[in-house]
């Protein structure tokens, strides 16, 4: 199985896949990521009531663009036996550069959205409810326009792209917390498997399993990576702050992007030469 | 006929072409005084009619004001008029004379334009110049009359703004206005002292941080943006207003105006040749000028459609109007074209090259459908143009195409889209209120009706967007035009 995306670079992006966690065991787990893209959290949830196979949604940042495509690779782990997989599937990321974030967001058929440089969000694809206030203008008052249109963009996104479930009977399973789970060999609590004798879990990851440690989702007290909420910090060339490197020796980072560096100068996330002078 | 929609709050008065300096960048090459400059009594009559006109605040500039002897009466006459005064000058003259003078005759704001640190100031400028203007702030500082300092960024300073910044507060100036320096005037003949399009980002990332330090009021001019929230932060906290506000288009022939040393009346006076001298008042009262329907035209009409290149399709195009006009002017040579420095076009320009790497026309689609709720119209659309050359006959990419492309006020592109998607399917009802809305924008409004109520047949009935957009448009027929 193999899926593509692009995405833009400083947006979040999901991945989102199908298991039947809960009764089998079988979960998605992330086994490979590139760099340039982080993982900033999962979810889980059911698909409907009862026994049903449940939606593992992967968040991820792309924090730096990258030339070529680069591949996030899940693999369908048993979690009380992490070396007992199933199968594979990559998506194939292309990160992008992208400033529009920088920008307020406008559109002259929803003047609701300039209330995004307060951060509102807007509706898929409605126009929000005009208001009648009045804003300055650099000193001049001046009336949004009203909304005039409401042209409702198609939704039709099927976000879910990779089907794994096997049929399973709900004599199999206890359902505890809305999450089907099997007493005897799993307990299940808040929809995560804790007490499984041979991985531990908290707040839902594994943990003092022998060559990862978790600690709130992200591994740590590994020998060669020391992270410090989620990121790798103390290393020896490169000191994350806010999740980007700085200080380092051969790249000064400015708003998570390298620049000024001696053979690829980076600004805004565009590479430019940077023996001109304004690079 | 006279049109009286527009009323001024503001001008800016070029009292005198003669200037005591000959700087590198001055934007109209003063020297000497020109002839035909208005007389001390013509020039009071005016300060008449800019008080009846309605005007609340006037830049008196130049040349170099206050070579003009008599401009310490025109600030009495406007001040005793209820209309406030500032003044930018070079400084020379401005002794302690003279600040008592500008003082007891009711002046609001003295701006000395700054051009670098003392050295690279006098090297732009005139040996001493920056000394000059030390002693006129400290002056102006004993009187209590309000500073400020103006600075024209070129590559001759762009660097040295931080160390600017520094020389400004410890002067004790409290209010501080950046704009872009033009190739116009003197800077023509000095290519390379022209700022880069992207260098705009610089500025604007340095007067954020000026503004968020809180320690001098900064102000970016009109030439600078445009919305970038951090221009948009900047602007707020310069202006300490509680919120946003999105620029609503250069000021010239709208809400200001510009008069030039002989009584011209233009909308800027920057942009003065003989095409944009609406009259003189020498000729015609200041208000017969203002409110003649025929006057400032090529502001007063500007709309997006007339301007080209990147302009022409942006998302911000109808609120900004490309920006500052005479950036356009002196950087395409003309004002209907696109504008260099903004912010924003330097992204859109960004955006035309970078999606012709992907080379997946389903996933552009998806990142297209992530986008469009996100509000992301114009980064969708480039996806979405990717995504049709990759796979022409794509159906869905299309109809979001025709709504995104709506969205960012590209009515002839929606309604090209919109097109394109019916001849896939000609009866898919979504593309035709497409199509109908984008007809009604195009000022087609019987046309889009015709095909909205089609559509609304065709859906049965059923499809309450396709009802409200048909109630919007019957409603905005029977309504009394609009602009």
């Amino acid at each position: 199985m193999s899926n593509e995306m692009v995405v833009l670079q400083g947006k979040v992006f999901s991945v989102e896949l199908q298991s039947m966690l809960g009764s089998t065991l079988y979960g998605w787990s992330l086994t490979g990521i590139p760099q340039g893209i982080a993982l900033l959290g999962t979810e889980t949830s059911r698909t409907t009531l009862g026994v049903a196979p449940v939606i593992q949604r992967f968040w991820f940042g792309a924090y730096s663009a990258v030339k070529d495509k680069a591949s996030l690779e899940f693999t369908l782990v048993n979690v009380s036996d992490v070396s007992a997989t199933e199968k594979k599937h990559t998506v194939s990321v292309k990160v992008i550069p992208s400033d529009s974030e920088e920008f307020a967001k406008l559109s002259e058929n929803s003047d609701a959205m300039v209330s995004d440089v307060c951060n509102s969000m807007q509706p898929y694809g409605y126009p929000l409810g005009a208001t009648n206030f009045v804003n300055m203008a650099y000193g001049y008052p001046y009336r949004r326009g009203e909304v005039v249109f409401k042209y409702g963009y198609p939704c039709a996104t099927d976000d879910v792209n990779v089907k794994y479930g096997y049929p399973c009977g709900t004599n199999d399973v206890n359902l505890k917390y809305g999450y089907p789970c099997d007493d005897q060999v799993v307990a299940h609590k808040y929809g995560y498997p804790c007490g499984v004798q041979d991985v531990l879990l908290k707040y839902g990851f594994p943990c003092k399993t022998q060559d990862v440690n978790f600690k709130y989702g992200y591994p740590c007290g590994v020998q060669d990576v020391l992270l410090k909420y989620g990121f790798p910090g103390a290393t020896e060339d490169v000191n994350f702050k806010y999740g980007y490197p700085c200080g380092a020796q051969d790249a000064a980072l400015k708003y998570g992007f390298p620049c000024k560096s001696s053979d690829a100068a980076i600004m805004y996330g565009y590479k430019c030469d940077s023996s001109k002078s304004d690079c | 006929m006279t049109n009286v929609r527009y009323q001024p709050v503001t001008a800016v008065w070029e009292v005198t072409m003669g200037c005591n300096f000959r700087c590198g960048h001055c934007g109209s090459s003063c020297e000497g005084a020109l002839p035909g400059q208005l007389t001390t009594e013509e020039a009071l009559d005016l300060c008449d009619q800019i008080a009846e006109l309605g005007l609340k605040w006037i830049t008196l500039s130049g040349g170099e004001p206050l070579t003009r002897a008599d401009t310490p009466q025109l600030v009495k006459r406007l001040s005793d008029n209820g209309v406030l005064v500032n003044i930018i000058t070079n400084g020379w003259l401005l002794d302690e004379k003279m600040a008592k003078t500008l003082k007891e005759n009711g002046i609001s704001t003295v701006a000395i334009s700054i051009d670098g640190t003392p050295e690279i100031h006098d090297k732009i400028r005139k040996k001493g110049a920056f000394e000059h203007a030390r002693q006129a702030f400290a002056a102006m500082k004993a009187l209590g009359i309000k500073t400020g300092a103006v600075t024209t960024i070129t590559k001759q300073n762009l660097d040295i703004l931080p160390a600017m910044k520094e020389e400004l507060i410890g002067m004790g100036v409290e209010t501080w206005q950046v704009q872009i320096g033009l190739p116009m005037g003197n800077l023509k003949q000095r290519p390379d002292w022209l700022l880069e399009p992207r260098q705009v980002r610089d500025i604007i990332d340095f007067c954020y941080n000026t503004a968020t330090e809180g320690r001098i009021g900064i102000y970016p001019a009109d030439c600078i943006g445009y919305y970038s929230k951090k221009d948009l932060e900047t602007r707020r906290i310069s202006y300490k207003s509680n919120t946003y506000s999105l620029w609503n288009g250069c000021n010239a022939g709208v809400r200001g105006f510009g008069i030039l040393h002989n009584g011209d009346i233009l909308g800027c006076t920057s942009i003065r040749s003989k095409e944009f001298i609406e009259g003189n008042i020498r000729e015609r009262k200041l208000r017969d000028i203002w409110e003649d329907e025929n006057a400032f035209l090529w502001r007063r009409q500007m709309k997006k459609e007339k301007l080209s290149g990147s302009c022409k399709k942006c998302v911000y195009g109808s609120k900004c109007l490309g920006g500052c006009p005479n950036t356009r002017l002196t950087m395409k040579g003309s004002i209907y074209e696109e504008n260099e420095y903004c912010a924003y076009n330097v992204s859109l320009k960004e955006m035309e090259t970078k999606y012709s790497s992907c080379d997946s026309a389903s996933a552009l689609r998806k990142l297209a459908d992530s986008l469009i709720p996100q509000g992301d119209f114009q980064e969708a659309s480039f996806a979405l143009r990717r995504a049709q050359e990759l796979e022409p006959d794509n159906a869905d990419a299309y109809r979001a195409m025709g709504y995104s492309e709506f969205m960012c006020g590209n009515y002839e592109a929606s309604l090209a889209a919109n097109e394109k998607a019916l001849k896939i399917n000609g009866r898919d009802t979504y593309s035709m209120g497409g199509k109908a809305l984008a007809l009604f924008r195009l000022g087609q409004k019987e046309e889009g009706l015709r095909i909205m109520q089609e559509a609304v047949a065709l859906s049965g009935g059923q499809d309450p967007n396709l009802l409200q957009d048909l109630r919007y448009m019957t409603s905005n027929m029977s309504a009394p035009a609009n602009k």
